[in-house]
């Protein structure tokens, strides 16, 4: 039972320290696509955690079931997310200073079945 | 040097003062011991009285339900007033092509979404949820569906006509539940005070005429947000 | 429940700032939309009473927090995106008659 508590509490906080990393990171960065890269790791690392967490409190039982299909849809749509987000703020041009831009070429043609 | 702008520092003076009210009352109010004797009716009686679990759902559409109708009587003003004041020109909304990533992720989640719309309605006052987080979650379905295969896409399918028409529908339903009250002897919207059979409670036939009117209440809010959206999406 | 008292006032008299002080209309929407989620929050807060559950009573329970808050803060939701909605439309017919989201502007180009 202790064993299971310390288990929990250590998910628990080390996803709240990726959100803290977050927040921080978000107001740190400098441009729009390091803080994306920032913030889609924060429900990937921290949410899950979390709620790896809290299956692990709760045990086997239903609502651990639910939590579980919670993290299954979380690993399913936060990527999606972050990918469209990048992609439309790249159309419209929120660029800042870039080392490299691979997506040149791809930017005035026809990119919809890539 | 850097200029001090006068506003700024009055505004923040006077925010200051008024947060500091604010947290005077706050507190004065939390020490007194708060008339909590509805509260104690609700949580006592209520299960027994109106034969639903969920006691909030139980105050949403029995104890207040005429509350309720004004608030939906809310959405239906926003949406009248959105689609009144925006253009009507139709255009594609982005500029962005969403990539098949997105559009096939987007078409795995949206059949979960409509169970779970679902499931939040019909179980409305067995668990938490209810017809306005089910309408709320449809018409998340409805702003997923234009983001990701845009305006016309979903125009095709359900323009605003026929939106407003089911928004409509919603309302005279959630009316004619009111009527209910009247016909059984008892004033509009009444449900279970005038002796409309409650059910056991726990069942999923239960609480009289909540499931309808959570449907109801559902179809409103869901397709009421999905008008405000749609206005909102298209530009010219 | 201590320390959610001050958290509300700090977040009203924030969205009341960004209100008095921004000059971008939508970022008085954000301020507007702050004191919103503040208001529910506090709504949240004077339900609450020390280890109560929530009120949904499968079985009888001995200390349930108070459920009229509650249902008045699924209307006070259900408000806030209507008006912010109606606010947002207003923005976007003022952009398109003016061409700018200052208010300081659209108050000069009226004389």
């Amino acid at each position: 039972m202790i064993i299971q508590d310390i288990l929990a509490g250590f998910l628990m906080i080390s996803g709240v320290i990726f959100f803290l990393t977050t927040a921080i990171a978000l107001l740190r960065f400098p441009d729009f696509f390091s803080r994306m890269h920032a913030a889609s790791k924060c429900l990937v690392g921290g949410g899950i955690s979390i709620i790896f967490g809290l299956i692990i409190q709760e045990g086997i039982s239903p609502l651990s079931l639910r939590l579980l299909l919670l993290i299954i849809f979380l690993l399913i749509t936060t990527p999606v997310v972050g990918h469209a987000l990048t992609r439309s703020a790249y159309q419209y041009g929120y660029l800042g200073e870039m080392v490299q831009d691979d997506m040149k070429d791809m930017k005035t043609g026809n990119d919809s079945n890539d | 040097m850097k200029k001090i702008n006068f506003d700024k520092v009055f505004s923040f003076i006077l925010v200051s003062l008024l947060g500091l009210f604010i947290m005077k009352v706050l507190y004065s109010v939390a020490g007194e011991e708060a008339a909590r004797f509805t509260a104690d009716h609700y949580i006592s009686y209520g299960v027994d009285e109106t034969g639903a679990i969920n006691i909030i759902t139980a105050i949403l559409f029995d104890y207040r339900a005429f509350d309720t109708l004004g608030e939906a009587t809310v959405i239906f003003t926003a949406a009248s007033v959105v689609a009144l004041l925006l253009p009507r020109h139709e255009a594609s909304m982005l500029k962005t092509e969403f990539t098949p990533v997105v559009q096939q992720s987007i078409a795995f989640i949206l059949p979960f979404l409509w169970i779970i719309s679902i499931f939040l309605i019909s179980y409305g006052h067995l668990s938490p949820g209810g017809g306005f987080s089910g309408g709320v979650i449809i018409s998340a379905m409805s702003i997923l569906i234009i983001f990701t295969y845009g305006y016309r896409y979903m125009t095709r399918r359900f323009n605003v006509k026929k939106l407003s028409l089911i928004e409509d529908i919603g309302a005279l339903a959630f009316l004619t539940i009111g009527l209910a009250g009247i016909i059984a002897g008892g004033t509009f919207l009444a449900n279970s005070q005038v002796g409309i059979y409650p059910g056991p409670p726990g069942e999923l036939l239960s609480g009289g005429l909540m499931p309808l009117s959570n449907f109801a209440v559902a179809a409103k809010v869901g397709t009421g947000l999905s008008v405000i959206f749609l206005s909102l999406a298209r530009e010219d | 429940m201590i320390l959610v008292f001050p958290a509300i006032a700090i977040l009203i008299s924030m969205g009341i700032y960004a209100v008095l002080t921004q000059k971008n209309m939508i970022r008085i929407i954000i301020g507007i939309s702050i004191v919103e989620s503040a208001i529910i929050l506090l709504l949240g807060a004077i339900s609450y009473i020390p280890d109560g559950v929530a009120p949904i009573l499968d079985q009888p329970y001995d200390t349930v927090v108070d459920p009229l808050p509650q249902a008045l803060g699924l209307t006070a939701v259900v408000i806030n995106a209507s008006t912010t909605a109606i606010m947002l439309a207003l923005v976007i017919k003022l952009y398109n008659r003016y061409q700018t989201l200052d208010i300081h502007e659209i108050r000069k180009l009226r004389g």
